[in-house]
């Protein structure tokens, strides 16, 4: 029975082996190609095939981790009579001894099969949403690209269309010119003949009202004149009035120290004519 | 030299620069001077030429400006004035000066010995270095022999002021532009110089404690004196009659100074110079009397006189609510809101004044007066017009005889302020009419 088990493991360990390098030769030449490691290039995560067949592989772990990870190995011995007993014997003693870290082998060996199993199951759920975008954005490129085509159709009538509009137009609009050139010379010879006409008709009146406009600036002019000559007029009053008071201080002045003078003259005459006698 | 730096500062015609600078409407005739006016410190040079001139004595003004010292004239002196422009010998005989002449002052148009005294006032700080001794020479050759030459001249200090030579071309051109000073030395080389020429020589630094207001905020202004700044700022912000006070006071404490001797230190800033062949007299007050500054000569009618009417313009005493007389013209008075003046007649019988006002909203709000007599009310019009306006008043009989003594009061409802923001020419009195011509009937 434990023979049997021992060899499945090992057959198993083979076939897995045998796979892995298979399908790691095309993975490692494709990436040599384009001068990158395996592990960077982007063609080998891009292919929906790689990560099914990642996730084939994790498939088959799982089932190895799953079916063995509580089991232990049997306690075997290749010798024969007293000596297998003994050696089994001691075998036991052994496993008891080492009980407790048979047990934590077991729960390490069940905590990383669940742990991958989650992380499986997580990585298919993304491979199944991946799978889903993929096919949605390519329905949308698809979409896309008939409407840009549609449109693209569609700006070539249009384009066509103002071109055939755009010659409409230029000669409408060379037809629209001429006869705006015509109708404008018309009209220009027309204006001159009115403008002659008014000229001569408000001649006479411009005169009239010109000659009433200077005159009345004459007359503003007039005034503002008259009243600046009244006014200096009035500060040349006040000017002279001025050198008139002062002209008459001077002259009272001149006419006191004349005074003063004449009765000094006449004291001293009188003193003189004193010491003479 | 004198054409390097005035070219360099860019002072083409000298003549037209001083008539600029110093030429002005000021009324500054000895007939209009009042007595409380020798305090102000714009006056206190003035009166220390008058105070050291003999009355009667013959005069000469060099580089005379507009006239600062026509009221030598109150001495009874015979007053001459040189100057370099034609417009300021102009202005001297309009403010009273005898004989006023444009001359330079390297050759003076007079004869040797024609004077008792010869004066400058900031005249010599703006006479070039090579000419300061032809100018000295000329002062010599027209003084008499006792004459006595006295001058107030601008002064610097070599140690705070660059010399003209270190003076870049900007720093020189804005220096001289200021009062056009290419000639300023220090006190004592003033002093040394004036004893090249004569043999007694007497001079004191003045200025260095009383300034005008104007004078502080200039020098710290234009010269970069180190005046404290908040006390500059202080003087700036000062209105008119502030400003007036404080002058005053500034005089007061000048002519103080000079009454008790007090000897200043140098302060680079101005020196006044006496110097005489004879030996010289006190520095201050060698002819002191001031009595003439308190009568002015007044034609009043009296019994002996035929005049009808006399003129109260300069024989009147005007009190606190008057400016100084302007030229506007003619010379008037500008009054505040309320002036009065006092008068002494032995009669009375009607006045007779010209008046007007600059008032801008005259024509939208007349400007209200009333006069009173010795405190009876005279008369009341309103003034609706620009332009002069001659009022005469009569006197009833009952005001009329108040002794002879009388004081006319004129009030004004309103007054405004001609320029209270300009910064170049502010001009803040509170200004309502300008009165000239008053004449009071006998």
């Amino acid at each position: 029975m434990a023979e049997l088990e021992v060899e499945n493991t090992l057959r198993e360990i083979r076939e897995r082996v045998l796979a892995d390098a298979g399908r790691r030769a095309p993975t490692v030449a494709a990436a040599s190609v384009r001068g990158m490691p395996p592990g960077l290039a982007p063609g080998a995560d891009e292919s929906a095939g790689g990560a099914g067949e990642a996730l084939a592989r994790m498939d088959a772990n799982l089932s190895t981790t799953g079916r063995a990870w509580s089991r232990l190995p049997p306690l075997l011995s290749y010798r024969r009579g007293r000596a297998a007993r003994l050696e089994l014997w001691l075998k036991r003693q052994v496993k008891r001894a080492t009980h407790w870290f048979t047990w934590e082998q077991v729960n390490f060996n069940s905590a990383a099969h669940h742990a991958l199993g989650d992380a499986r199951s997580a990585l298919a759920a993304h491979e199944h949403a991946l799978e889903r975008l993929q096919s949605e954005l390519a329905a949308s490129l698809v979409a896309s690209l008939r409407d840009l085509r549609a449109e693209a159709e569609e700006d070539r009538s249009r384009v066509s269309e103002l071109h055939a509009r755009l010659a409409r137009a230029e000669a409408h609009f060379d037809a629209g010119a001429a006869q705006l050139r015509e109708t404008l010379a018309a009209g220009i010879e027309r204006l001159v003949e009115e403008q002659r006409a008014l000229a001569a008709a408000l001649r006479e009146g411009l005169r009239e009202e010109q000659r009433a406009q200077i005159h009345a600036r004459a007359a503003e002019l007039r005034s503002e004149m008259h009243d600046r000559v009244d006014g200096l007029l009035e500060e040349q009053r006040v000017c002279f009035k001025q050198l008139s008071l002062e002209t008459g201080e001077a002259a009272v002045m001149h006419d006191r120290a004349r005074r003063q003078i004449e009765a000094r003259l006449e004291e001293l005459e009188k003193k003189a004519v004193t010491s003479e006698k | 030299m004198k054409d390097d730096l005035y070219q360099r500062a860019g002072v083409e015609d000298l003549a037209e620069f001083y008539r600029t600078k110093f030429v002005s409407d000021e009324v500054l005739d000895a007939r209009y001077f009042r007595a409380l006016d020798r305090f102000d410190m714009r006056f206190a040079r003035t009166i220390w030429v008058y105070d050291n001139v003999r009355a009667g004595s013959v005069v000469l003004d060099l580089g005379c400006g507009a006239g600062m010292l026509a009221l030598l004239k109150r001495k009874g002196v015979v007053l001459a004035g040189v100057d370099l422009s034609p417009e300021c010998a102009l202005a001297s005989r309009r403010n009273g000066y005898d004989v006023g002449l444009a001359a330079e002052l390297t050759r003076l148009p007079f004869k040797d010995a024609s004077f008792d005294y010869v004066v400058s006032l900031d005249v010599l700080g703006h006479v070039p270095f090579e000419e300061k001794d032809a100018v000295l020479r000329e002062v010599r050759r027209v003084l008499r022999p006792a004459g006595v030459t006295l001058h107030g001249i601008e002064c610097t200090d070599r140690r705070a002021q660059k010399s003209y030579e270190e003076m870049t071309a900007e720093e020189l051109r804005r220096f001289v532009s200021v009062d056009g000073h290419v000639g300023l030395e220090e006190e004592q080389e003033h002093a040394e110089r004036f004893r090249r020429f004569f043999q007694c020589v007497a001079w004191e630094p003045r200025y260095a404690l009383c300034l005008s207001s104007e004078e502080f905020v200039k020098q710290r202004d234009e010269y970069g004196l180190p005046f404290e700044t908040d006390f500059v700022e202080y003087l700036r912000g000062l209105s008119h009659s502030e400003r007036r006070a404080f002058d005053m006071a500034m005089g007061y404490v000048f002519g103080k100074i000079s009454d008790l001797h007090v000897r200043l230190p140098k302060s680079g800033l101005y020196v006044l110079v006496k110097a005489s062949d004879a030996p010289l007299g006190p520095f201050y007050n060698e002819h002191r009397d001031r009595s003439a500054l308190f009568t002015n000569e007044t034609t009043e009618a009296s019994s002996e006189d035929t005049t009808r009417a006399f003129c109260l313009d300069r024989a009147a005493e005007f009190d606190e609510g008057w400016y100084e007389p302007n030229v506007l013209p003619p010379v008037a008075r500008w009054m505040k809101g309320r002036g009065r003046l006092r008068f002494h007649s032995s009669a009375l019988s009607a006045l007779r004044l010209d008046l007007t006002t600059h008032m801008p909203d005259l024509q939208t709000s007349p400007l209200g007066l009333e006069l009173s007599l010795n405190g009876q009310r005279l008369s009341a019009l309103s003034l609706f017009r620009h332009g002069w306006l001659e009022l005469i008043i009569e006197v009833p009989d009952e005001m009329a005889n108040a002794g002879g003594d009388y004081e006319l009061e004129i009030r004004a409802d309103r007054t405004w302020q001609p320029r209270p923001e300009d910064t170049e020419n502010r001009d803040d009195r509170e200004l309502s009419i300008s009165v000239c011509n008053i004449e009071a009937f006998v």
